[in-house]
């Protein structure tokens, strides 16, 4: 690993680590892991500096405080925390904290209540045995819950969750159909560690341009079912777009690279 | 002074309608929708209310690499021309996206201006023009264009058919009838091994690559995409000598290579060299210095016809295991094929005519536009197919 790779690599995680236990100290944002926009307070972290900007006609540099990035749209809180220049390793390490202890109450009523059935007595272990097992189901799916989510929340735009969640309920959807899936190519892969050509950097881009295209731009309302629908349409076909721009084989690494970064789980249809 | 004045003003005034009087729209692209946009042009009511003046140069009728129709537009008046040349698909999408525009070689104005009636010249024009592109034909749209894709959206884009392509061998030492993708894959890599076609084991001592077009083609574009050999991956392709079947050199950063991302800019060409009565089971392979070689080779329709016909000596792949067909191809079985699309430029240009716009809602009407006049083999009309894709890659989905 080259020099300045390594100091980056440390920086980042030391970065990540002050950022979590900062924010998990002021913890007071709450996360509603069941709708889309998520209702944020700021984290009790008061006049935080950091390096000057480099020289500007300011005469004095400017003192950062949190409350900069403060947002009650989690999105947006991600969007100011990308303004600043915060990595995204760094920015996945917020989000991804954020996520887990939002489903942390949930996961501990679910084991709870799978634990009360567990200890009854055996009649009422087989009269509750459907209970059990919709609430393991319930457990097992979880993790690809909070690895959707943190995705969305990573997402160049907010994606329709609710909408998604909505829309299925009301037209009896299955859940795989209503699904959504952040594209391979919007998903945040390190490009400069795949050996790509600048030929292949560039589709790269034109394809996520080609999607925002197709989903109407970044500025939607995630409670349109209209833009849900756009989604859903352009999410495949970004991937196909990819695939054959990339090649299979390129394409397969890109999958294989987003697995190990963990932001596959989002997108069961990209592989076929 | 006053007298002066006027006389200025008289030559600008003629000037003026010198200008405007030549009304001239430039159209380029994909030679594999030439024969289909040169019916469209020439069959009276399409594009032309009554039969167009033709000047043709550089081939034969709907073959020609220049052409110029002049008539009255359907849905115009007046006289206007439309001056074409046959630059590739890649470049087309180019051409008409690139903010401000980019050029391409088009007869010169004084043909088509001083013809009295159609005329076909099977050799080039002495004379040619620079000019910026209005409306170009590209064998994908433009989102699967690897140096489109992040140009500017054109101002107009429009699918009008699907032109269909073809696998083909050269008299080579693999005599097989079938090509599959991952063979394909490996062959563009530089070549493959003649044993990965073959299945025999002993194979081992020759190789199969690929013969190619340049990176301004539209069958390129689908023939990497489709494999899954990647669009925008550089290719290690040969090029072949028409004569004797000889491979040929290029330079590739001060070092000779024969297998390398180079290819014909024409079908026409590539369709010759594939074809050549030459074996090259005999040839010095160039590439891995062994004796003998075998190539496979990309192309249209008409292009593939020239290469089977009597004078060369290729020989048609079935594809994935799917012989080629019109029907397996509307239906969804044969995949090697290209959603064929009319681009008119968003760029606008001193002296242009007003009429570009008109040219591509003639085009691409459904009733008498180009897909109203495909054949059915060169291009298929949207009406005939039963399935459906975005571009090369994706699956067709049945209607």
């Amino acid at each position: 690993m080259k020099p300045l790779l390594k100091i980056s690599f440390v920086l980042n995680l030391v970065l990540a680590g002050g950022l979590i236990l900062a924010l998990w100290s002021g913890h007071n944002r709450v996360l509603h892991t069941a709708a889309p926009e998520l209702v944020q307070t700021p984290p009790l972290v008061e006049a935080t500096t950091v390096s000057p900007p480099p020289p500007s006609s300011e005469p004095e540099p400017k003192t950062f405080r949190w409350n900069q990035l403060e947002a009650r749209d989690y999105h947006i809180f991600v969007k100011n925390l990308r303004g600043i220049g915060c990595p995204e390793p760094t920015l996945r390490a917020i989000v991804s904290a954020d996520v887990y202890a939002a489903y942390e109450t949930p996961v501990k009523v679910l084991e709870r209540r799978i634990a009360e059935l567990h200890a009854g007595i055996w009649t009422n272990q087989l009269a509750e045995a459907g209970t059990e097992t919709a609430l393991k189901s319930e457990l097992q799916q979880i993790p690809e819950e909070e690895a959707a989510m943190i995705n969305n929340l990573l997402g160049v735009m907010p994606a329709p969750l609710q909408a998604a969640s909505d829309a299925a309920a009301k037209d009896g959807e299955s859940e795989q159909d209503s699904a959504i899936v952040l594209p391979l190519a919007l998903q945040g892969i390190d490009l400069a560690a795949m050996n790509l050509s600048d030929d292949q950097k560039q589709v790269i881009a034109g394809v996520r341009q080609n999607f925002l295209a197709q989903i109407g731009g970044t500025n939607q309302d995630p409670d349109d079912p209209a833009y849900l629908q756009r989604w859903q349409q352009a999410q495949p076909a970004a991937d196909d777009m990819l695939r054959a721009m990339l090649g299979t084989s390129i394409y397969q690494n890109y999958q294989l690279t987003a697995l190990q970064n963990g932001q596959l789980a989002a997108a069961p249809n990209a592989q076929r | 002074m006053k007298i002066n004045k006027t006389i200025l003003l008289a030559v600008l005034g003629v000037s003026v309608a010198g200008i405007a009087s030549a009304d001239e729209i430039f159209l380029t692209g994909s030679t594999a929708a030439r024969a289909a946009v040169y019916q469209t042009m020439t069959n009276p009511g399409c594009v032309f209310q009554s039969a167009p003046i033709q000047t043709l140069f550089g081939g034969s009728g709907s073959g020609d690499t220049y052409m110029a129709f002049t008539g009255t537009l359907v849905g115009g008046s007046g006289s206007t021309t439309i001056n074409c040349t046959w630059s590739g698909s890649e470049a087309g999408i180019v051409d008409v996206a690139t903010p401000g525009g980019k050029d391409e070689t088009f007869m010169a104005d004084s043909y088509w201006q001083n013809a009295s009636g159609n005329s076909d010249n099977t050799t080039g024009p002495a004379s040619t023009q620079q000019h910026f592109v209005d409306v170009c034909m590209a064998d994908n749209s433009q989102a699967y264009s690897p140096a489109g894709s992040l140009l500017p959206a054109v101002a107009n884009q429009q699918y009008v058919g699907v032109v269909p392509f073809r696998w083909l061998r050269n008299d080579g030492l693999w005599t097989g009838s079938n090509v599959t993708d991952s063979q394909i894959r490996q062959a563009l890599s530089g070549g493959a091994k003649l044993a990965v076609f073959t299945g025999n084991a002993a194979d081992t001592n020759s190789y199969v690559y690929v013969a190619g077009r340049d990176n301004s083609s539209g069958t390129r574009v689908n023939a990497f995409g489709d494999t899954g050999f990647g669009i925008a991956t550089s290719p290690k392709q040969i090029e072949i000598n028409s004569a004797n079947g000889a491979m040929v050199s290029t330079t590739v950063h001060g070092s000779t290579k024969y297998a390398a991302d180079f290819g014909q800019s024409s079908g026409g060409t590539l369709a010759k060299t594939i074809g050549v009565q030459a074996s090259t089971i005999t040839v010095t392979d160039m590439v891995n210095h062994v004796s003998g070689y075998s190539a496979i080779a990309y192309l249209g329709i008409s292009d593939s016809t020239t290469a089977t016909n009597s004078t060369y000596q290729a020989t048609i792949l079935s594809y994935n295991g799917i012989p080629w067909s019109i029907s397996s191809l509307e239906e969804g079985t044969y995949t090697f094929w290209g959603n064929e699309n009319v681009l008119e430029t968003g760029n606008t240009y001193s002296g242009q005519s007003l009429n570009v716009g008109l040219v591509f809602t003639d085009l691409t009407s459904p009733t008498t536009g180009i897909t109203s006049q495909a054949d059915g083999n060169i291009l298929v009309p949207i009406s005939a197919m039963h399935c459906t894709r975005q571009g090369p890659g994706a699956d067709p989905v049945h209607n």
